[in-house]
């Protein structure tokens, strides 16, 4: 039971791991952009949640609907007026820039919000729980986030593959040249995709502040390790392999906890060394582009 | 209570860095020489001479005063009171100090060491060759202190420090019997500051004695699970067992294995020192998987004030930490008289403290100025460097951060201050406080109630 037990709940931490790291699977599949400032995007989500619910009272669904979309403008224009330009200089420049942005963020949250933890009480939902098996509890938040996050891949799976926006982003991975000759603005089409990558991060980011109780401000850098983890395992670029990358880092941690306590990252690390030198394109058959 | 939470943190930007190194070798060289969380703006210098002592040129010779914190980045939370403390400082310094009746003016250099300790070193080797203190200060977990206190030692500058276990200043920093601080003094507790005191409020209730602790994969965990000087010989004393499921690592986003543990050996009382992000992650998971210990006494996490309010459906309700600092400790400033409810109070009002909750840092980190200016005094000639340092060996002082005691430290330039058991709760009107549950070691301390244990 004690091995069912860390399976389920391995399970239920990859949906976590794969929530985090779907927007930075998107930004690298389209943008080829490494996004090192991907944890502080999900920090500033939570941030603005809290700040939702602290000043206008809203609750945690409600601030959602706002939090979401907003960081998505803002990473629609941080693509167009700061990656774009540097994506001119080279290769490397945005990766930079990134790294700039994600060193940037943590201080400017303490100068504003100082490094006390801001609250995002969600009631009991944090410690609800089902039994479903003698020894086996399910708790009610993290098998929430798992439902989100699956639906979440299946639907951008969908806009990617059907939509007009969608078959543009793809166009623009495989060969933005050709969609520039199409008549496309490419640079229009990479910030659309920033801005999902954003998006999505921010939902990750109150999703994870809810499990945690709130945010603090260097809260980004704890889950971000994960979930570049769950991309490469899951390869690159490919949507639902992130779902897969996050369940196999989840239950590698898990059932290595079984075992002993000091193992969990260990051996989730050794999984990922081990998917890089055997499998460098991940478990899942990835297409490089989403 | 050292938080090296950052410094996990910081390890974990660099590898982040590393999983990507395979597309950006660049990214790695820049993330190992570039910490998260530096701010390079240099702080501002300002000079406290107020009767306009002008360096060596000047009427008056001026006291050079260094003081290296964590002002930005992972470890600000013990530092966030230091711009309110500062400006009391200063102000005490004004009119410089009068040592065997010459008046010396004094200029404090404040530096931001980013919460890197590569950093704190860097700082504390510029303020001791280029600005040439004579006296060089440094507060807030071993990261800050051990790289300042090896420059200091390196270079023959008298170091004052506080704010980190002093084993792990002493012991961390590769000092021991063979090899004292010559030029450094330290204060603050050590493990036996929890591991005498835990035991203290534990006998208060009724458990099996049987004791889970939270101890990570870092030095503090490491110094807790030490078998001759950690933390289970203290507590064995008083008949209780330690149960260790094992040095997990800070990080770890699921404590489904240690709560099995902590369930099949019957564990009624949780103790520890984890970073805050993985005891909430804890606390919330135990309430899921139906874990519901009698009591809890956990240090570093609940060390900031906001980790507890903040933990879902109010389960940080009834929570215990071994405190050193709080408004009814019966200490007083040596500046002037002020005691820790005035300074709270005082704190609160003013504008460098608007929108912060006061942390119980601060006043170690201006009992060092506290401090050094009584040794200055005493050394009769602030610029003899030696002099200096046998001054604080004779300091026995009662300051706003408590009784610092030089004399009759554990280890040769080591005062350790006493600990108390605080316990959380929520007050009628949905504020969230804590009070005094027992004196611990720190004497003439009111007890506000007995130890309650955790409702389920």
């Amino acid at each position: 039971m004690v091995i069912v037990n860390a399976l389920v709940q391995g399970v239920l931490l990859g949906g976590l791991f794969a929530m985090a790291a779907l927007g930075l699977s998107i930004a690298f599949g389209i943008l080829r952009v490494v996004n090192l400032a991907h944890g502080e995007i999900m920090t500033v989500g939570a941030y603005l949640a809290a700040v939702a619910l602290s000043t206008l009272g809203v609750s945690v669904w409600l601030s959602l609907l706002v939090v979401v979309p907003l960081l998505g403008v803002v990473g629609y224009w941080v693509q167009r007026l700061l990656l774009q330009r540097a994506l001119s200089l080279g290769e490397l420049a945005p990766l930079l820039v990134t790294f700039g942005i994600a060193i940037i963020i943590p201080n400017a949250l303490i100068e504003l919000f100082t490094t006390n933890k801001q609250a995002i009480p969600t009631g009991d939902l944090a410690v609800r729980s089902v039994q479903v098996a003698e020894g086996v509890r399910i708790g009610v938040l993290p098998l929430l986030t798992m439902l989100v996050a699956v639906l979440l891949i299946a639907g951008t799976q969908q806009f990617l593959a059907r939509t007009r926006a969608g078959r543009y982003m793809r166009a623009a991975a495989d060969d933005s040249e050709t969609l520039r000759l199409m008549g496309v603005d490419h640079r229009r089409v990479y910030a659309y995709a920033m801005g999902l990558a954003f998006a999505i991060a921010a939902l990750a980011g109150v999703f994870f502040g809810m499990r945690q109780g709130g945010v603090t401000p260097f809260d980004g850098q704890l889950l971000v390790l994960f979930a570049f983890e769950a991309v490469i395992i899951g390869g690159l670029g490919s949507l639902w392999g992130t779902l897969a990358g996050g369940i196999v880092l989840g239950v590698a941690q898990t059932l290595a906890g079984v075992v002993s306590p000091e193992l969990p990252l260990l051996v989730g690390n050794l999984v990922f060394l081990a998917v890089l030198v055997l499998r460098p394109t991940g478990i899942v058959r990835s297409k490089v582009v989403v | 209570m050292t938080y090296p939470a950052p410094f996990r943190s910081l390890a974990s930007g660099r590898r982040r860095a590393v999983v990507i190194a395979a597309s950006a070798s660049v990214a790695f060289a820049l993330a190992a020489c570039t910490p998260a969380g530096v701010d390079d703006a240099d702080p501002s210098d300002s000079a406290a001479g107020g009767d306009g002592g002008s360096g060596g040129d000047g009427a008056t010779e001026t006291i050079t005063i260094g003081y290296i914190a964590p002002a930005t980045g992972t470890l600000t939370g013990f530092t966030d009171g230091d711009p309110y403390m500062l400006s009391v400082v200063r102000e005490q310094f004004a009119d410089g100090i009068t040592i065997d009746g010459t008046t010396y003016a004094v200029e404090i250099i404040d530096r931001d060491s980013g919460s890197d300790a590569a950093k704190a070193g860097e700082l504390a080797q510029e303020l001791i060759t280029e600005e040439q203190v004579d006296l060089l200060m440094a507060t807030s977990t071993p990261e800050t202190v051990n790289p300042v206190v090896a420059q200091c030692e390196a270079h023959g500058t008298p170091c004052l420090t506080a704010n980190a276990p002093w084993q792990a200043v002493v012991f961390g920093g590769g000092f021991g019997p063979d090899k004292p601080l010559e030029w450094t003094h330290h204060f603050f507790f050590g493990i036996e500051g929890f591991g005498d005191v835990d035991p203290l409020a534990w006998d208060q209730v009724e458990t099996n004695k049987k004791v889970g602790v939270l101890w990570p994969n870092d030095s503090d965990g490491g110094a807790f699970r030490d078998p001759d000087t950690g933390y289970t010989p203290l507590v064995e004393a008083h008949g209780y067992t330690v149960v260790d499921p094992g040095a997990y690592e800070n990080g770890t986003a699921d404590f489904t294995s240690i709560i099995q543990t902590f369930k099949d050996e019957g564990v009624e009382i949780i103790s520890g020192i984890p970073i805050p992000p993985d005891f909430v992650t804890f606390w919330t998971q135990a309430a899921q998987q139906g874990f519901e210990p009698k009591v809890a006494t956990v240090g570093k996490a609940l060390f900031f004030p906001t980790t507890v309010p903040s933990i879902p459906d109010d389960l940080g309700e009834g929570l215990a930490f071994a405190t050193w600092w709080g408004p009814t400790f019966p200490y007083e400033s040596s500046f002037d008289g002020t005691t820790p409810q005035e300074w709270i109070d005082d704190f609160s009002a003013s504008p460098e403290g608007e929108g912060l909750v006061w942390n119980q840092a601060t006043p170690l980190n201006g009992a060092l100025f506290e401090v050094a200016k009584v040794g200055l005094e005493a050394s009769g000639d602030p610029f003899d460097k030696e002099a200096l340092v046998a001054a604080f060996d004779d300091i026995n002082m009662m300051t706003l951060g408590g009784q610092i005691d030089f004399t009759s430290g554990p280890f040769p330039g080591i005062a350790t201050i006493p600990t108390a058991m605080g316990q959380w709760e929520k007050t009628d009107d949905g504020e969230w406080e804590w009070v005094v549950v027992d004196a611990g070691t720190v004497p003439d301390l009111p007890v506000d109630r007995p130890l309650e244990l955790l409702e389920w």
